[in-house]
């Protein structure tokens, strides 16, 4: 019977190659994409707290974080579906769903946490959906201890599969944490005003659908290679490849701060007819621009309550020679890289001849 | 796999998917932010490090204000009304690492009122030269119940008169929604 599967496997060996090239130049551009929003994606003109840059996260954050939901819906329909069937088809699935729904979950805690640094004034608050986040992980983490506890593979399946459908609850409580408690997180409609821009749509739609076709391409693979399908020679090379170009990709980002000079903009002085005349630093005083310049950020002025404030302020920012630079927050490009990399040790993890025993679930 | 086995199983993923709810349910409800009128039951004599807490701002009148906070003595005019002013030290002895604080007043649910205080130069650098609050803000620090600021009115005789007296949370960050920045326009860089 095992034999007949491998023999299937290796029938179907073109299809997964062609699933694993899909995946790889998925990823590309993906990353291709996350620098573009990292250095030109739009941002909320004027939030109450920290560097308006820092909200360039939502390219990158928040498709992760929809994907682990998608994930895990994946992970609660293989695991019914295997209770139902005893079919190990499924149980591969739940398995694959499972260990990439942690991976995406694990980065959006992480990549949520760098942002909030900035932007929420503490990297962690033990905001409500924070906290459903970290307990979605835990409940998902026990499922692999679940499984490696039981030595009778067919009960270790079926329990795991139990445990699957029963793990999934933490997914609608995380969705629904901020209509259930204060949270310093947005509900859709509130997110919705700002989503509602064509401009920020054109990024973040593709952003959302490359990493939602990604995830369930490569929980697609992920099964496959659980069944003892090979993965093709090229993988490692393109993981590796990916990775470099992930960390290089958040370097190039994060290069001004590499290099030193960022400063965060205090105040500013703008001329009646928009164009900026100076500037306060942190740390670095005052800057006049002689003649006035255009305000690096667009449109150069906010109304807040009446009051009409430069929107450059709170930006961190580069002077050089008279001009200046905004400088897109150090979180992003830490995200950038990491969600990369993230990915590219996933496929690596692919690519190797023997998958660890801990995912394997062998013996 | 046998139908009572499946049934067994069936059973477990109910429970344990209820059970899960409830614990996700429970964590998300405990997640809130304490109240500023839980405060008022702390009867510590020392400082009460690492707390966050919410609560809602209260506009302070325009006029020229003194502040006392223990012997240190602050001086600060609010030129229209709004939810904080910038209070310079005048007089006793520097009061933590900064000479000017941005100083306001948190109302919890019950009415219980501190005083807030937040170095004025990580404030500003944080918020801008004229930073937006929300009405309701969260704030984490120290909070010291037995050190007071009192808060007068000068008024236009030299006189003063008493507006208040709270005792003292010493802010060391003001954890912020983000909830106003997606309605604040789109910006490009």
């Amino acid at each position: 019977m095992e034999e007949l599967e491998r023999v299937r496997l290796q029938g179907s060996g073109g299809r997964l190659g062609a699933v694993y090239a899909a995946v790889v130049a998925l990823a590309f551009v993906d990353l291709a994409l996350g620098v573009y929003a990292a250095l030109k994606g739009p941002f909320p003109l004027m939030p109450p707290i920290g560097a308006p840059t820092a909200y360039r996260n939502i390219y990158i954050h928040i498709p992760m974080a929809w994907a682990s939901y998608i994930l895990y819906t994946g992970a609660f329909v293989s695991a019914l579906l295997y209770l139902k069937t005893s079919s190990e088809k499924w149980d591969r699935y739940v398995r694959s769903f499972v260990l990439l729904g942690t991976v995406y979950a694990a980065f959006t805690l992480v990549s949520g946490m760098a942002w909030a640094s900035e932007s929420w004034g503490k990297a962690w608050t033990w905001d409500p959906r924070e906290t459903a986040v970290l307990l979605l992980l835990l409940a998902y983490l026990v499922y692999f201890v679940l499984r490696s506890s039981i030595p009778d593979p067919d009960r270790a399946a079926s329990l795991s599969a139990a445990y699957a459908v029963a793990a999934y609850s933490m997914v609608p409580v995380s969705f629904l944490a901020p209509r259930l408690a204060e949270s310093f997180h947005p509900t859709s409609s509130e997110f919705g005003q700002f989503m509602g821009s064509p401009e920020v749509m054109a990024i973040f739609g593709p952003k959302v659908l490359i990493s939602t076709v990604m995830a369930l391409l490569l929980a697609y693979a992920t099964a496959q290679r659980l069944a003892g399908a090979p993965a093709p020679g090229w993988l490692r090379p393109a993981a590796l490849l990916l990775i470099a170009a992930g960390v290089a990709s958040g370097a190039y980002v994060a290069l001004p701060y590499l290099s030193g000079g960022v400063d965060r903009v205090v105040s500013a002085g703008l001329t009646a007819d928009g164009k900026l005349a100076w500037v306060e630093l942190a740390h670095g005083g005052r800057v006049e621009f002689n003649p006035p310049i255009e305000s690096p950020v667009q449109p150069a002025s906010v109304d807040v309550n009446g009051t009409v404030l430069p929107s450059i302020v709170k930006h961190v920012v580069s002077v050089s020679d008279g001009s200046l630079r905004v400088v897109t927050h150090w979180s992003v490009a830490l995200n950038l890289a990491a969600y990369a990399v993230a990915t590219g040790v996933v496929l690596l993890l692919l690519s190797s001849r023997r998958l660890p025993r801990s995912i394997s679930g062998s013996r | 796999m046998p139908g009572g086995g499946r049934g067994r199983l069936v059973l477990f993923s109910v429970v344990f998917f209820a059970a899960l709810t409830l614990v996700g349910l429970l964590g998300v409800k405990s997640s809130n932010y304490r109240d500023v009128a839980q405060l008022q039951a702390f009867q510590e004599t020392g400082p009460v490090r690492g707390l966050a807490v919410k609560g809602m701002t209260t506009n302070l009148k325009p006029g020229e204000y003194l502040l006392v906070v223990g012997e240190t003595v602050f001086r600060m005019r609010v030129a229209s009304e709004q939810p904080y002013a910038v209070a310079e030290r005048i007089a006793g002895p520097r009061l933590g690492g900064d000479d000017s604080y941005a100083f306001f007043l948190l109302r919890g649910s019950n009415g219980f009122t501190v005083a807030a205080l937040f170095s004025a130069r990580t404030f500003q650098s944080f918020y801008g030269p004229q930073p937006i609050m929300e009405s309701e803000v969260v704030v984490s620090g120290t909070y010291n119940p037995q050190l007071t600021a009192r808060l007068y009115l000068l008024t236009p005789d030299g006189g003063r008169v008493l507006v208040g007296e709270y005792p003292v949370f010493m802010v060391d960050k003001i954890l912020e929604g983000c909830h106003s920045s997606y309605g604040s326009g789109v910006g490009r860089a």
